[in-house]
């Protein structure tokens, strides 16, 4: 209960923030939608020159697609703002004040800022989801669609974990920014269906770096057949990536020497 | 020495000071866009068994996405943020009492990273070129080579230009990152970084190819490739070249224009 009383306080400085800034509000919105607009539009010149993909015709992947844009748009409007500031907490030592906090330190710096203008893209986001689920030949129940929905909301927390994962070495290297630009050029591999990856990439993407099961797998799931298999395995490798980015924040923690460097 | 040899130092070494990170940021980035784009592509052509794709092999794709996705990170140069931060918080004021060309410095400190990152695009292409064609070298390769990358320069300045203007809207807005992420995704896309132009409906390539995000980026890598004749690159080349004198004073403008709005307090 306190923690929730503390994140809708969150909410409310976020919002009243967003509010001061409109310009930047609204620049963040349309910049939103050009990445939805390119992610989009990447998919739609392929399937002009391919029949299918990794097995799934145009309406799946533009489902697949669409779920990909709803994490992105959970991520960007729940952890985005907060990890990006992480780093430069690190470096500058000016964790030190959260540490203090009786709270977690990990809730606070992980939940801390709500991105008010990437709620209206989470909108927009829902709102191309829902119009290729309409477009979508292949039939589903609605407990299906909750299911979906739920392994989809995993693969969001996932999605934060393997971030954390990337930015967590700064503790160590003390530079301003981690490894958020590999991590962000491993967000390539989200967005493309695990079936395309064969031999030693198949491996680094759905074990040891698990990209692929953000969207791909629930996607998977969902156009059937039934997999319990891949089930298994999604639940088992996102456990272990918790209990991997918990221990390395622990000892992150352990090796933070507060002064700004 | 002149200031500008103590302006390159001094952003070499800024480059190198955290080795860890650039090294699996950069090994990492390149690796990795490659291996996806790789896959993605085996899986198409393997799908509809095909050996070729608009002209384009699968190997031949493979050095396309190892040389396109550098030569966007070379137009890029010193990245998002290089002025606006110091416009937001009033740290421009330095360049304004320093006796050199504010500009001029920024233009040299943000060309300083696209040409390291030239020579990274040349021993990367190198050992791509060594393991994915396994055709002699020939003295036509060495030119296009050369000429390729001299290209790239000349489109990091006009992308300088196009980041510069983004980056001039601090003067009036609070926060203008989101410009600079905008002008990544449309040029990466429209300049073919994400699919090769030919993949693009034609009608839809005409348009593109009169923009300037083709000729700085399809345009070099194609030259380099050897996916265009010389006479394509040339045609390529001016297209670019006649958008830089628009860029060019757009921006003088742009500045005149925001000095005026200044007040070097930093917000």
């Amino acid at each position: 209960m306190r923690y929730l009383r503390l994140y809708l306080h969150f909410l409310r400085f976020s919002f009243s923030r967003a509010m001061e800034f409109r310009l930047d509000f609204t620049f963040k919105i349309i910049m939103d939608c050009f990445f939805y607009l390119v992610n989009l539009s990447f998919y739609k010149i392929l399937f002009m020159n391919t029949p299918t993909l990794a097995g799934w015709s145009e309406d799946q992947a533009f489902v697949f697609v669409s779920s990909y844009l709803f994490i992105d748009a959970l991520h960007m409007t729940v952890f985005a703002s907060n990890m990006w500031w992480l780093p430069f907490f690190v470096n500058r030592g000016d964790l030190d004040s959260y540490l203090t906090r009786p709270v977690s330190t990990l809730f606070f710096i992980s939940l801390r800022d709500f991105a008010a203008n990437s709620f209206v893209n989470l909108l927009i986001a829902i709102g191309i989801f829902s119009y290729a689920l309409t477009n979508l030949q292949t039939p589903y129940t609605l407990g299906q669609l909750f299911f979906y929905l739920g392994l989809i909301l995993n693969g969001w927390l996932l999605h934060y974990v393997l971030q954390m994962i990337f930015i967590i070495p700064v503790f160590w290297t003390q530079s301003s920014r981690g490894f958020n630009d590999f991590f962000f050029s491993m967000g390539m591999a989200i967005e493309r269906p695990d079936l395309i990856y064969r031999g030693w990439l198949r491996y680094l993407l759905t074990m040891i770096l698990p990209f692929s099961l953000i969207v791909s797998f629930p996607a998977r799931v969902f156009f059937g057949p039934e997999t319990p298999n891949l089930l298994t395995h999604l639940f088992v490798v996102t456990i272990v990536m918790w209990a991997i980015m918990l221990l390395l924040w622990k000892r992150g923690l352990r090796a933070y020497s507060s002064a700004s460097s | 020495m002149s200031w500008q040899s103590k302006v390159v130092s001094t952003e070499i070494r800024k480059i190198l000071a955290y080795r860890s990170d650039f090294w699996i940021n950069f090994l990492g980035q390149t690796l990795i866009q490659l291996f996806i784009a790789r896959a993605l592509w085996q899986s198409i052509f393997e799908s509809n068994g095909l050996t070729e794709m608009k002209g384009l092999t699968l190997p031949q794709l493979t050095l396309y996405y190892l040389v396109a996705p550098l030569t966007m990170k070379i137009l890029m140069g010193e990245n998002i943020g290089f002025l606006s931060r110091e416009i937001y918080d009033g740290g421009l004021n330095r360049y304004l009492v320093w006796p050199l060309p504010p500009l001029g410095y920024k233009a040299l400190t943000f060309l300083t990273y696209s040409c390291f990152y030239l020579a990274q695009l040349l021993i990367i292409y190198s050992i791509g070129r060594l393991l994915l064609d396994d055709s002699p070298y020939q003295l036509e390769e060495l030119v296009r080579l050369i000429l390729g990358m001299g290209y790239i320069l000349v489109a990091a300045i006009g992308y300088f230009f196009l980041m510069s203007l983004c980056e001039m809207v601090a003067f009036w807005a609070d926060n203008t990152w989101t410009l600079g992420v905008m002008l990544r995704f449309v040029a990466a896309f429209l300049g073919g970084a994400f699919i090769p132009l030919t993949f693009f409906p034609e009608n839809l390539r005409h348009i593109i190819e009169f923009l300037p995000f083709a000729s700085m980026i399809s345009g070099p890598v194609n030259l380099i490739l050897g996916r265009a004749s010389f006479m394509e690159s040339l045609t390529a080349f001016l297209i670019m070249l006649a958008w830089l004198p628009i860029l060019y004073f757009s921006v003088m403008k742009l500045w005149k224009k925001g000095n005026l709005q200044y007040t070097g307090v930093g917000m």
